[in-house]
């Protein structure tokens, strides 16, 4: 089996991705972007991390390392993702990849190939679990948000805590209104269906 | 090619091994799970307390250089802070002068406050300056590091972080460093000042 190659996920097939999403993340990662999307911690976290998270997802459709039969659930490509976001949620991970080159580099490819895991991962999961991965980002966000919000103290290093409290409360409200979307998209996917 | 019977054994492996390797590296990047913070980690790696406390080389707002650890030296709580800091650290200097005056008078005596700036552009003159502002009593001594020591202060326990609008990031901790040169005691900076003034007393003579 080829390494490149359409997989049976059409769904997040998309040709002209297989240039653009790469170029367009190094584009987010390198000068003259990356520094100014850096300089506030909203722009850090909340542009450039999941724009690098999308860049990859939008490339892992097209590239693909591991055969369906082989994680038919997309299992790995998902636990992958979640230890990816995870690791970078650390303030200290953020810290140093904001102040030293050589972690920002780390951080930008690892988030571009997190994005790709989850891309290729996604649609092969079934329903409950992709509930749960959504459940599991709403619930760190609420909690990220709530950290950053309520601390007298500043978490991250890098950035001020005037910086700091207003992320928190971007994240509180941004995970409430994920959250309203993924009971949405819960219900068109179910069709009103009756589980269980 | 793989036989599809190792195929779903792969399938159940690698998710495993995968989520192996993520818990194995988180757990060793925040020391099992305990330091998410770089103030957190460098703090937890110094060592437990009570521990030797590092030296660093001072010099004070009269210009007189001197040591952190000296021999038969007086009990001293050292905080941190920088000079054009307007946010945090105004609120550090008032928070330590209420903790030593919630001390006893007698405990007062023993006790040398050791403000410490990070900022090598915080010279003795500018402390001297910053201190006649204060209503500080004669136990504060202001200081400035002796020129750059970060793996003295990484063996303290503190991690400063220089930001890239040249102001500085340090903990807002207080050390209470006693004469042998131990760090006994260390109390965040968010333990109300008579709270941190009894946990003090307690451990001076």
């Amino acid at each position: 089996m080829s390494p490149v190659q359409s997989v049976s996920d059409k769904r997040f097939f998309r040709p002209g991705w297989f240039w653009a999403a790469p170029l367009a993340a190094v584009a987010v990662s390198s000068p003259p972007l990356s520094p100014w999307l850096q300089t506030t911690m909203a722009g850090h976290m909340l542009v450039q991390m999941p724009l690098l998270l999308l860049l990859g997802g939008a490339w892992g459709g097209r590239v693909t390392l591991l055969p369906a039969a082989a994680d038919p659930w997309g299992l790995t490509g998902l636990v992958w993702f979640v230890g990816t976001h995870l690791f970078w949620w650390i303030p200290r991970s953020l810290d140093l990849a904001t102040l030293q080159p050589g972690w920002g580099a780390l951080m930008h490819g690892s988030l571009f190939a997190a994005g790709w895991a989850l891309g290729q991962s996604w649609a092969r999961a079934p329903f409950a679990l992709q509930g749960t991965l959504a459940v599991h980002l709403v619930a760190l966000l609420l909690a990220m948000g709530v950290i950053y919000q309520g601390a007298l103290f500043v978490v991250c290093q890098s950035y001020p805590l005037e910086q700091q409290q207003e992320m928190g409360g971007l994240l509180f409200w941004g995970a409430g209104g994920l959250y309203l979307l993924l009971v949405v998209w819960a219900g068109i996917k179910l069709g009103g269906k009756k589980i269980g | 090619m793989l036989s599809a019977k190792s195929l779903r054994f792969f399938g159940f492996a690698m998710p495993l091994l995968t989520a192996g390797f993520w818990v194995g590296l988180i757990g060793w990047w925040t020391l099992g799970f305990t330091a998410f913070t770089a103030t957190s980690h460098t703090f937890n790696l110094a060592g437990p307390l009570p521990r030797q406390a590092a030296s660093l080389a001072l010099v004070n707002h009269q210009g007189h250089f001197f040591s952190l650890i000296q021999p038969n030296g007086p009990y001293r709580l050292v905080y941190f802070h920088f000079l054009s800091c307007r946010q945090i650290c105004p609120l550090l200097h008032s928070r330590h002068l209420e903790i030593l005056r919630s001390l006893p008078p007698v405990k007062q005596a023993n006790l040398e406050l050791l403000a410490i700036s990070v900022d090598p552009a915080d010279t003795p003159d500018k402390l001297w300056a910053h201190l006649r502002h204060l209503d500080s009593p004669p136990n504060l001594v202001m200081a400035a590091l002796d020129g750059p020591q970060p793996q003295s202060l990484q063996a303290l326990g503190v991690s400063v972080v220089r930001k890239a609008d040249g102001s500085y990031n340090h903990p807002a901790f207080s050390f209470l460093i006693n004469p042998q040169g131990k760090m006994v005691l260390v109390v965040d900076g968010n333990t109300p000042p008579a709270q941190a003034a009894r946990r003090i007393e307690k451990e001076l003579p």
